[in-house]
């Protein structure tokens, strides 16, 4: 069955609600009632026809061709099954509270991917904003579940406050990766900013690079190869070049923290 | 108090109607500013949720962090009385916390309730910077430290208190030993109080003093003081919440409230072209919103404001509590209060505007 | 004039349980005029039942522990004041007290409460682990400087009452005393949470405060609980006493886990001292906010808690923590049982408010008219639990006439609102309508009419008129003479005026939203 279509016309005026292009949502409607599904997020009524052609094809496969278009939010939004893909770049919130299915994105995506995210897969083949996987302000959850893979960089505070599942960045991080973790695996493949592992209660946080700077909380607990490494590699081998994997299969140091909470966490240091 | 639309003097009622007819015809307005006093801030609140648009009165970053902080982990917390009368231990954080009258308050009073017959109090300083000499006279203990270095600073004495392993040199300008110091003379106090202003913190700072005082409850009595100063949007944050149920930042697109503060940033929204129309509320202090733009813009505050190019409206009111009798956030209690003015003018207050412009709405789509 | 026809009207206040007329003038309950066909409006309520508006007596409506909650269900659905007045207007609930005013936040209580929608309101003020009334105890200033300073309280704060939670336990605490019994002394202060209870119970009936001293006893919710409370109904010594959330103090210590009910205890004392009125407000499963001005209680609920708030104030402060009651949960479902077994003990409807969020309330019914309803629940919970309640031999199912007892007649009495829950010529015109149903729950959870001060407000689950009702405050007489002695102290130990938490009689803008209820004499 070929995939279902939506090809963005022009570049809106306002950012858009595309929450609804989800297979739970499209399911079972007709072609004339996809494209009265409103997007709007203003007061101006805005519906998807008036944007989007639409190709009609099964739901559980959708792609959305959004070239140079930004402010295309919810992309996957509490998404449970199919897959989506992105020709382009994706808003705030793509492949938020996702609980099954796949999610790709070609391009850049805005804050809070992958935020309070259960289950499934996120694939951003371009740069990620602030607080992926993280928690919107006010919330106490990050993400739970699934495995998110950015190939470019990640802004500041990536996987915060995360609590399961495998967050994997190929570029840099901005500050404060890992920020009030209680479990998972955040790995950055290169530099990251100031402070990874702020307030980390528990988990793993893998570093290729350097840090800006690092809290004084972290203390040194001795150079080890460890399993769960190489079954990490094994996990994202086709998600990442072989070049930053190779790392995981050797010898790392081992930083334990943040002694300034728990400090039942690591921050583990490839190329030793 | 003047009334203008553009550079030319108007009647209140045209200049009414002339914000109604903008707001009316926007996609998308926001409504931001300093804030206002509580009837300000509930007619801002109906305005909003009338015309659909977004409300952001959090030009502090520091005060939406610690109202993260508040809904993410809790918070525990004293007033700024019961401080003076009960803290014999009294930690400062930064230099902020020297800007508030309320804190030399706490100072002055002598800590009866610590112990039977009183106690001495004890008061230490971290991160003053230049404001170590602004509170002279109170016995301040002055330990200096770099307030770049603070979430340093604050994990290390998180650590000293809980007895974990960390390096044990000096960090941040401050000498070996001094985060045990400190963290002992808390723990060993019978009421320690943690004050700091938010904004010379972040929300992980934040989160590591609430950590810390936490930690130290479960064996003795500590608690935070939040020191903010900002009536309007103090004020402005307790109304949204009750008529609501959030502080800004939210919209009203949808008819019911989204609680969006990444989305619904004043200057993201400006920046990024999103909002279409601006009203500038601020009831307290005669200001201009710090952006340059060509948004038509409707500006609400006392006499007095500078403007780069004359706001499309300019409605002049009275100030709360000093022109006009209002109920606003009170910096010494840390609550709302009732306040008779002080030489009421019978101007028009920043609630009457609002509300006559949403009256004028109401009677157009009618 | 509105005539309400022919539903049978339940009206424990006047003893009526009979088909009848009601009629309706200037929002007040109207004699049958000459003509009952000429009223201007007239409703067909045959087959329906017919009550007073219901008062709730322990709301926790509005205040800081309030915004605390509601800042800690943010990534839930946070409550609105609207929300609030809408959740009780849609049951048919027209007066709910907000229990504990703190007084240094009276002002935003009271905004608050004015901005609920629907409804009529009231606020207790809280005393009992402030500085000045531990000090005018402890110091031996006599009744007359306390009395005064409660009438100065009750004035400044706008209050109806006066209550106290975990009375000297709030203050201990931050001398870091974590628990607190009846018996034991406030350091510094040499005061004893019975000496406390004693002062207040006092000044209240001294002053004829519309209702009684609400009071929220010491140690609640741990074993041998019941004891705290029984030992405050001996200290009442015959005065009136209400006693609040009194499921909260049913529990013993028996058993493997030395958690049982205790619930025939209480019962049975409160059989024998019949000046004590209590509210009872039996629990649903499932997540809540548990909120309260006691900060001790808070802080020992907080372990295991993801987040929550707990903050000292200058009297009680408190807090507030989200959790979820389970129904695997061996001391959740003792708690449940304690709750509905204590309604079903106390024999006498006229001392027992039932008193629930409206959420809860009408499923809160169901379980008290209809045992196997109960049953079925009870069939869901541990069995060890069970073993240590007496809830599965309680046979007991409330008749109509005794919901109306106690949702409408017994707290409008308890609380002095002499023409409120009752259907006399004279009443406040607040009345709701039900079909009757078998299922109770869906019965009391969606009436057919909600009349307010005698406009229909909801009809059918629709909102028929907005309106915001009034506040209800006592304005007792007191003498001025504590005014001095407070200035001095206020000034003193906080720094402050004293007074500066007042609440005026109209806030900026507004007209007054005050409605004066008589004292006692």
């Amino acid at each position: 069955m070929s995939a279902m279509i939506f090809t963005l016309r022009f570049q809106p005026e306002q950012r858009l609600d595309l929450s609804c292009l989800t297979a739970d949502r499209l399911d079972g409607l007709s072609e004339k009632e996809i494209l009265a599904l409103p997007v709007s997020t203003t007061k101006q009524p805005l519906a998807l026809g008036e944007l989007f052609r639409v190709t009609m094809g099964e739901p559980g496969a959708i792609r959305i061709q959004a070239r140079y278009a930004d402010g295309l939010d919810n992309i996957g939004l509490g998404m449970r099954r199919g897959s989506i893909v992105v020709e382009g770049g994706a808003g705030a919130y793509a492949g938020r509270r996702m609980s099954g299915g796949s999610l790709t994105i070609e391009g850049d995506v805005g804050p809070f991917a992958a935020s309070g995210m259960t289950g499934g897969r996120l694939r951003v083949e371009g740069d990620a904003g602030d607080f992926l996987g993280g928690p919107r302000s006010g919330e106490a959850q990050g993400m739970s579940g699934g495995v998110v893979v950015v190939t470019g960089r990640a802004g500041a505070r990536a996987g915060d406050r995360m609590r399961r599942g495998v967050i994997a960045i190929g570029g840099d991080a901005g500050d404060c990766p890992g920020s009030r973790m209680i479990a998972g695996v955040l790995a950055v493949f290169g530099n990251c900013g100031e402070r990874p592992g702020t307030l980390m209660r528990r988990g793993t946080i893998v570093l290729g690079g350097e840090a800006a700077g690092w809290p004084p909380t972290f203390v040194e607990n001795g150079a080890v190869e460890l399993v769960t490494l190489h079954i990490l590699a094994t996990e994202l081998k086709d998600a990442l070049p072989p070049s930053h994997l190779a790392p995981l299969k050797g010898r790392v140091r081992k930083l334990a923290g943040d002694m300034a909470v728990l400090g039942k966490g690591e921050i583990l240091r490839l190329a030793v | 108090m003047a009334v203008r639309l553009g550079k030319a003097q108007a009647t209140a009622e045209s200049a009414l109607a002339e914000a109604a007819r903008i707001l009316a015809g926007s996609r998308l307005a926001l409504l931001t500013g300093t804030g206002s006093d509580v009837a300000g801030a509930r007619a801002a609140l109906r305005l909003a949720e009338r015309i659909g648009g977004a409300v952001d009165f959090r030009r502090d970053p520091a005060l939406l962090a610690l109202d993260a902080l508040m809904a993410e982990r809790g918070l525990i917390f004293t007033t700024p009385a019961e401080a003076r009368a009960r803290a014999d231990s009294l930690l400062l954080i930064g230099p902020g916390v020297a800007r508030s009258a309320m804190l030399a308050q706490v100072l002055k009073g002598t800590p009866l309730l610590a112990a039977p017959d009183g106690a001495e109090r004890t008061t230490l300083w971290l991160c003053p910077g230049s404001a170590a000499d602004t509170l002279p006279g109170f016995g301040i203990q002055d330990y200096g430290g770099d307030l770049s270095a603070i979430h340093g600073i604050l994990a290390l004495l998180n650590a000293a208190m809980r007895g974990h392993p960390a390096p044990g040199q000096g960090f941040g300008g401050l000498a070996p030993g001094i985060f045990e110091d400190i963290a002992g003379r808390l723990i060993t106090a019978r009421y320690g109080v943690v004050a700091f202003s938010p904004a010379d913190l972040d929300a992980l700072a934040m989160e590591a003093l609430l950590s810390f005082v936490q930690a130290l409850n479960q064996t003795t009595r500590a608690a935070l003081l939040p020191v903010s100063s900002d009536a309007g949007t103090q004020t402005f944050a307790h109304v949204s919440g009750w008529l609501t149920g959030f502080p800004p930042r939210t919209g009203f697109m949808a008819g019911a409230p989204d609680y969006d503060p990444w989305r619904f940033d004043a200057t993201r929204l400006i920046e990024c072209g999103e909002c279409d129309a601006l009203l500038w509320l601020s009831s307290f202090e005669a200001s201009a919103p710090p952006w340059r733009t060509k948004l038509p813009l409707i500006v609400i505050c006392p006499p007095g404001a500078q403007f780069v190019r004359p706001p499309e409206v300019l409605i002049e009111t009275a100030i709360p509590g000093n022109e006009a009798d209002a109920e606003f956030w009170s910096e010494a209690s840390q609550s709302l209060v009732a306040v008779k003015a002080a030489g009421p003018t019978g101007g028009l207050t920043a609630a009457a505007a609002l509300t006559g412009i949403l009256d004028r709405l109401e009677t157009s789509s009618r | 004039m509105i005539r309400l026809k022919g539903g049978r009207i339940l009206d424990p206040a006047n003893g009526r349980d009979e088909i009848g007329d009601l009629f309706i003038e200037a929002g007040r309950i109207a004699a049958p005029p000459p003509d009952p066909e000429a009223a201007a409006r007239s409703y067909d309520l045959a087959g329906k039942i017919v009550m007073a508006g219901g008062v709730a007596m322990h709301g926790g409506l509005a205040g800081p522990n309030a915004n605390a909650a509601r800042a800690l269900m943010r990534d839930a659905a946070p409550g609105t004041v609207g929300g609030i007045g809408l959740a009780y207007a849609a049951i048919g609930m027209t007066t709910a007290i907000e229990p504990a005013l703190i007084p240094e936040h009276a002002v935003e209580t009271h905004l608050q409460l004015g901005d609920i929608p629907f409804i009529d309101k009231a606020a207790l003020a809280l005393l009992g682990n402030d500085d000045a009334l531990l000090r005018l105890i402890g110091e031996q200033h006599g009744e007359r400087a306390i009395d005064d300073f409660l009438g100065w309280t009750i004035g400044q704060t706008q209050a109806l009452g006066i209550a106290a939670v975990n009375p000297g336990g709030a203050a201990a605490f931050k001398d870091n005393l974590r628990a607190f019994a009846f018996e034991d002394v406030v350091p510094g202060y040499g005061v004893s949470a019975r000496q406390i209870v004693e002062a207040l119970i006092g000044s209240v009936q001294r002053l004829g405060l519309p209702p009684a001293l609400h009071l929220e006893c010491n140690n609640p919710d741990r074993p041998g609980s019941f004891v705290t409370a029984i030992e405050a109904m001996e200290a009442a010594a015959g005065l009136p006493l209400h006693l609040a959330q009194i499921q909260r103090h049913g529990f013993g210590a028996e058993g493997a886990e030395g958690f049982s009910s205790a619930s025939a205890f209480l019962a049975e004392a409160l059989a024998y001292h019949k000046n004590v009125s209590v509210d009872a407000g039996p629990m649903l499963f499932g997540a809540r906010v548990a909120l309260s001005a006691d900060p001790a209680r808070q802080f020992e609920r907080s372990a295991g808690a993801g987040k929550w708030v707990v903050w000292d104030g200058e009297g009680n402060g408190g807090g507030a923590v989200p959790d979820r009651a389970s129904e695997t949960d061996y001391r959740h479902a003792i708690q449940w049982a304690v709750g509905l077994e204590l309604c079903l003990l106390i024999d006498d409807p006229w001392r027992l408010a039932l008193t629930a969020d409206p959420a809860a309330l009408p499923q809160i019914i169901q379980w008290l008219m209809d045992a196997d309803a109960r049953a079925e629940c009870i069939a869901r919970l541990p069995k060890p639990a069970m073993a240590m309640c007496l809830l599965p031999k309680l046979d007991r199912e409330f008749s109509l006439y005794e919901i109306a007892a106690v949702t409408r007649a017994a707290p409008a009495r308890i609380l002095g609102l002499a023409d409120r829950g009752q259907l006399g010529i004279g009443a406040v015109a607040d009345i709701a309508v039900y079909g009757e149903q078998a299922d109770k729950a869906a019965m009391f959870a969606a009436p057919d009419y909600v009349f307010k001060d005698g406009e229909l407000i909801v009809e059918a689950g629709k909102v028929k008129a907005s309106r915001v009702g009034r506040t209800l405050r006592a304005r007792p007489v007191a003498q001025g003479q504590i005014a001095s002695w407070l200035a001095q102290h206020d000034e003193a130990l906080y720094g402050r005026a004293a007074g500066s938490f007042a609440v005026p009689d109209a806030f900026a803008g507004a007209e007054s939203c005050f409605g004066d209820v008589p004292c006692r004499t």
